[in-house]
This record gives C-alpha cells, structure tokens and sequence, in this order.
C-alpha cells in the first residue's frame, strides 16, 4: 500500500487533455498499423500456426518418427546440402553480378539488369523443364557434360542448379543498392593510405556490404531449401538419392497422412526460421556499431 | 619536444607542377598549370566551383591523371607513380572515415595495409595510435566509431589516418567545407598550429577566401582551369593581378569610369585619392572594396542612402550614385552613428583605395558566376 502510494506520487501529474498529449504529427498509424497486425495474422501466423497444431496432434514420438526415418533424413540431407551448394554459388556469382551492375556502365546493361529478375518472373515449373532440357544427355550441355563425367540431370548437381537459378536474385537485389551507395572517396582514402586493389576489397568494399550480402544468402538458402517446381524436373526424385523435403511433404500429403507432411514441414520451418534469425542478429549486432550517418 | 614516432619534415619535399591539362570529355578542367611549392610550405589552392581546385589536388594524389604535363616531386615524375606509393596524406571533404572500423582501426589501417617486410610490430603501431590520438585530442575516443563522432572530430580522425603513413605531402580537399562556422575556425587555427609543429608540405583546397588568406603561406588563385595569381595572403589581397582576383578576394564595387591624363574620373565619386597611372585616356573600371568607400553627409551630395544595416562592429550601407549606379561601404558603427547615416540621406562619396583596370583588361575578366556572388557578399573584412 505505502509503496504504491510513494510511486504514485513519483509519477510526473498527468496531462489535463490527455487525447491532446498523445496526438502524433503523423497521421494513419491506427489504420495502417492495425491492418498490418491483422494482414500478418491472416496470413502468416495462422497457417504457421496450424501447421505447428497439426504436427502436434500426432503427438511427438510420431513427429519423431516421421522425420527420423531415414528417407525423410535423407530427404533433409537433399535439401540442405543442395541448397548449401546453391547458396555458395549465388553468394559468389551474385555479388560479381551485382557489382557489374552498379560499378560499370556498359551496353546491354539494362538489359542484364532486367534479366536478373527473370527467375523470379518465369514459372518455377518452366524453370525446371527448361533446365532439364539443357542438362539432360541429349541438351545442349548435357551432350558436352555427360561424356565428360559430369551428371547433372538426376543428381544433388542437378538440384542444386536448379536451386540456384531461381534464388539468384535474392543475393543480386540485396547486394546491389549496397554498392552502388558506397562512396568512391572511401576506396580512394583507402588507396591514399596504400591498400593494394584487394586490400581496398576486403578491407573496405567488403565489410560495408557483408550485412546485406548475409541477408541475400540467407534469403538465397531460405527460398532453395523450399524451392519445388524447377527442383523436381531435373531431380528425378528417387528416394533416398535425389528425393528433396518439400517434395515427401507433397507425397506424404497425397497418402493422406497429414501429420507426417507436416512434420517434415516444421523442420524446414524450423530451420528457415532459425536461419533468418541468426543472420538478423548477426546484421543487428552490426549495425549497432556502425549506425550509417 | 622529443617526437620520436612522427618524424615529418625529415626529409624536404618540393612540388613542381608543369603545365598541367586535363579535360572530362570536351569539357577542360585544366588549361595549363605551373606551380612550384616548396618544402614545408602550407600553399592554398583557392577559386569558385568548377575553377579546376579539386582536379588539380586529386592529380597530386593520383586520384586523376592528366592529359598532359608533369608532376615533379623531389625531382622525381609522380604521373607513372600510383597513388598507392606517392605516399600522400589526403583528406576529404567528407571525412570519408571507415565506418565498420573504430576510430583507433581507422588510423591504423595505412599502417596494417602495408606488406609484412614494411609493417611495424603491434607495439609500434598501438604507440602511434596513442600518439596520433593525443595530436587528435580524442584519446579517450579511440575504441568509437566514426558514426559516434561529431564532423569536428571526424576530419581530425581523417588528419590522423593521413598523418600516421608518415606522408610526404599532406593534401585537404575543403577540410572544413562540411563543418559548423564554429567548429571551421577552430580547427583551422589547430591545423596551423599543426602545420608550424611538423612543417610537413601541405596543398589545401578551399572556395573559402578568408580561409585561403589566413592560413596559408601563399596563394594561388585558379579560375576556370588557369591560374589567375599567386602570391602571398597580402600580395593577393593588396596587389590583385586581375580584376577576377579582385572580385574573389574581398569583394568589390566595381565602378566605370574614364581615365583622363592617368587620372581616373567616377561620376559622383572623389577618386582624387587614387593614384595615377600611365595609361592613356578612354574607359577603365575603378574596382573600390566597401571599406575603402567614404561617406560624408552632406545636403549638395551626389549620392543617396539606400538603407543600413548593422553587424556587430561595422555598419554596411548601401548607396546609389547620381548615374544609378549602386554602391557599398562599409564603415564603423559608431562612425556611422557619429555622422548620423540613414536611409534617404544625401551622401558625398570617396574612394580611400582602389584598383584600376584598363577597360580592355576588365572586358576581358569573366564575370564572377553566381557562386562567387554569394562568397563576395558573406565576407566583410575588418
């Protein structure tokens, strides 16, 4: 009682119109705010949510069951390690792409420019048929691939590529704006002070754009490991060798045994969601030191 | 003093820039340019945006290079020369700090880039540091980064970094051009202090004219590509070579008249306190800065008060001569206030001082661009 009654009277005297103290010069938080919250809940939280209530209601030995087994183990395995694959490919490529793009000015560069979003535009199911085209023996690489020890068509290579394509621009769109802001006058104070071309790289281009390169390789990987329609053209699915996760879900779900499809599914989610969490702490532990001015 | 880490000034270091062009596409940024500096001079490269300041500077570093003509330092050409091994200590305008090192990293970084043979051990490089800081006077500031900085600071942490290679030539492009009035002063008086400690020779950029004059040793005035004169701080503001110079430094009204016997006549103007010159008779432009104007009030004067204004110690009024023509002086308050000088008044006018150039001289002088404008008109000289 005598405690709360000295914290009240600690309290600054309240204003006498409070709606007035509240007031912002900004209007639409309430509206836009609220239909934000409501839109998010709709539809993200909710199928999230089901999903989790699904896999519950098998119980956890079943949820255990299903995602130890070993074609759904090595189903994980597909997944990941291909869409490591993949994201070790776009976090390379993408980042030469994106330089290309903002540093030189070339013709044809809009052209390039536009091309990067293709795999977002082109039906993932196009993607796959056009890749299996390509890669398979009688394709235009496959016929040189082939005969030179090098299966794509069929194999973790062959999913990882497909992998690839479509989540290429994930890294490009991220790391782009990032370059083209950099300030010229930083590299040309690095080379005063007589950093090689490389060190000026590493030591200076590169640690301002790690943030945003992390987040496009994380979003890379996120989208792979979720990747289905380009992937199962080109995988040839068999169990235990190029069988992907997303695609025993699909199987699992067309046998009626939901709980296992979702299961499997809250691995993946789980695993994306750890993933986009780390690298969002990663960039925030960044970004608190170096608040950009 | 014992200054056993920064050893500047141990070696001289002389520039000699020779006829120096350089164009962006059509457009020529530099038409010609000579220039020797000596060592342990502080020169300051002075003139209005587009005047070609920065380009020349950034040839120096070998930020850019030249179409044609040679940079001679020690005897040495530096064109061939990258700028990785000119060793120049070069300062922004915007600091251009590394933003994910700290303020200590930042100083270090010229010396961790060099290769294993030339890098010093961790203790040299965390002694200088130290040092550097202390210059800097932002010890405690070290483990900061260049975001938790304040401009100020920034540029001196930027000086730091370009002192800690030990540079041969120390270059500032408009170091305090993004800095509060304020926080210019001061720092331009501890870069001169800095400057007579370590005597190191130093080229600074600056549109600034009363920066330019009161920190450099000389002088040199550049205006679209060419240099207009060099010369010392007085040389420059008492003995102008063009009436361009004239118009940058100061500021001036420029007044048609006619020279008639040497002599020349502004009407409505006493000018019988200019000196004669030889020159035979025609139309010549009198160039008098509004301190040198007098203003006597008197019923029977040529010209009228148009208003005044008053900042701090100086009254600035603002004539009309009876041919139109507007004027500005510029007198002491209580001057002003002893004589009773207000708007609507009748003035008698006379030039103390003034410049004269031959009308052929002064055609040929581009007019100064909007820009300067606005410098001319935000200086007042004492």
């Amino acid at each position: 009682m005598s405690i709360s009654a000295t914290l009240d009277q600690t309290q600054p005297p309240r204003p006498a119109v409070k709606s007035r103290a509240r007031r912002r010069v900004l209007p639409g938080f309430g509206l836009t705010m609220g239909a934000t919250l409501f839109y998010l809940a709709l539809i993200v939280l909710l199928p999230v949510a089901a999903l989790i209530l699904k896999t519950a209601d098998g119980g956890f030995l079943r949820f255990w069951q299903v995602i130890s087994s070993p074609r759904a183990i090595a189903a994980f395995e597909v997944t990941i390690g291909a869409a490591l694959i993949a994201t070790a490919f776009n976090a390379i490529y993408g980042l030469l792409m994106a330089w290309v793009l903002a540093r030189y000015r070339f013709p044809g560069r809009r052209i390039l420019d536009a091309l990067i979003d293709l795999p977002f535009a082109l039906p993932t199911a196009v993607a796959g048929i056009a890749l299996t085209a390509l890669y398979a023996g009688n394709g235009w690489f496959g016929h040189i691939l082939e005969p030179a020890g090098v299966k794509v068509v069929y194999t973790i290579v062959g999913v990882a590529v497909a992998m690839a394509f479509t989540s290429v621009p994930f890294v490009v769109r991220t790391v782009q704006p990032v370059i083209e802001e950099l300030k010229a006058e930083t590299e040309e104070a690095a080379a005063t002070l007589g950093a090689s071309d490389w060190q000026i790289f590493t030591r200076v281009i590169y640690p301002a754009i790690f943030p945003a390169h992390l987040a496009g390789c994380a979003m890379s990987f996120a989208r792979s490991m979720g990747e289905f329609g380009a992937v199962i053209f080109i995988a040839g699915n068999l169990p235990f060798q190029t069988e992907i996760a997303p695609l025993l879900i699909f199987i699992r779900l067309e046998e009626y045994d939901y709980p296992a499809a979702s299961a499997i599914a809250v691995v993946l989610l789980a695993v994306a969601f750890t993933l986009l969490l780390t690298t969002n702490a990663i960039q925030a532990w960044r970004l608190k030191r170096v608040v950009k001015d | 003093m014992v200054r056993p880490l920064l050893s500047f000034g141990a070696y001289p270091v002389t520039i000699d820039i020779q006829s120096l062009y350089k164009r962006f596409g059509t457009q020529p940024v530099l038409r010609g340019v000579d220039l020797e500096i000596g060592d342990g001079e502080l020169v300051a490269l002075l003139g209005a945006s587009g005047s070609g300041k920065t380009t020349l500077l950034r040839i120096l570093a070998g930020l850019e290079y030249p179409d044609g003509g040679d940079v001679v330092v020690d005897g040495e050409s530096w064109i061939a020369k990258p700028t990785q091994a000119r060793k120049v200590g070069f300062v922004f305008q915007h600091y251009a700090l590394f933003g994910h090192l700290t303020v200590a990293e930042n100083i270090a970084f010229g010396l961790r880039v060099r290769d294993k043979k030339q890098r010093p051990d961790e203790a040299t490089i965390q002694a200088k540091i130290k040092e550097l800081l202390d210059l800097i006077q932002l010890s405690a500031l070290g483990g900061r980064y260049p975001a938790q900085l304040s401009g100020g600071q920034r540029q001196r942490v930027a000086l730091a970094r370009a002192l800690a290679i030990e540079p041969a030539v120390l270059l500032l492009d408009e170091p305090f051009g993004a800095l509060d009035a304020g926080v210019r002063k001061d720092l331009r008086h501890w870069l001169r202090d800095l400057h007579k400690r370590l005597g190191m020779t130093t080229v600074f950029v600056t549109h600034d004219q009363e920066e330019a004059l009161e920190l450099a040793d000389r002088v040199v005035i550049l205006n679209e590509g060419r240099i207009e004169q060099i010369g010392t701080p007085e040389e420059v503001y008492d003995h102008p070579a063009t009436p361009y110079v004239l118009r940058f430094l100061g500021g001036a009204n420029e007044l048609p008249g006619r020279l008639r016997a040497g002599r020349i006549e502004v009407e409505g103007l006493d000018t019988t306190a200019i000196e004669r010159i030889a020159a035979g008779d025609g139309a010549a432009s009198l160039f008098v800065r509004p301190h040198d104007v007098d203003a006597l009030p008197a019923d029977d004067g040529s010209a009228s008060i148009r208003s005044v204004f008053i900042t701090g110690a100086q009254a600035h009024v603002e004539l009309t001569l009876a041919g139109g023509k507007q004027l500005a002086a510029e007198l002491r308050r209580d001057v002003a206030r002893a004589r009773g000088l207000k708007a609507g008044q009748r003035v008698r006018l006379k030039a103390m001082h003034g410049r004269l150039f031959t009308a052929p001289h002064a055609a040929a002088a581009s007019a100064p661009t909007a820009s300067d404008a606005e410098d001319i008109a935000c200086i007042a000289r004492p």
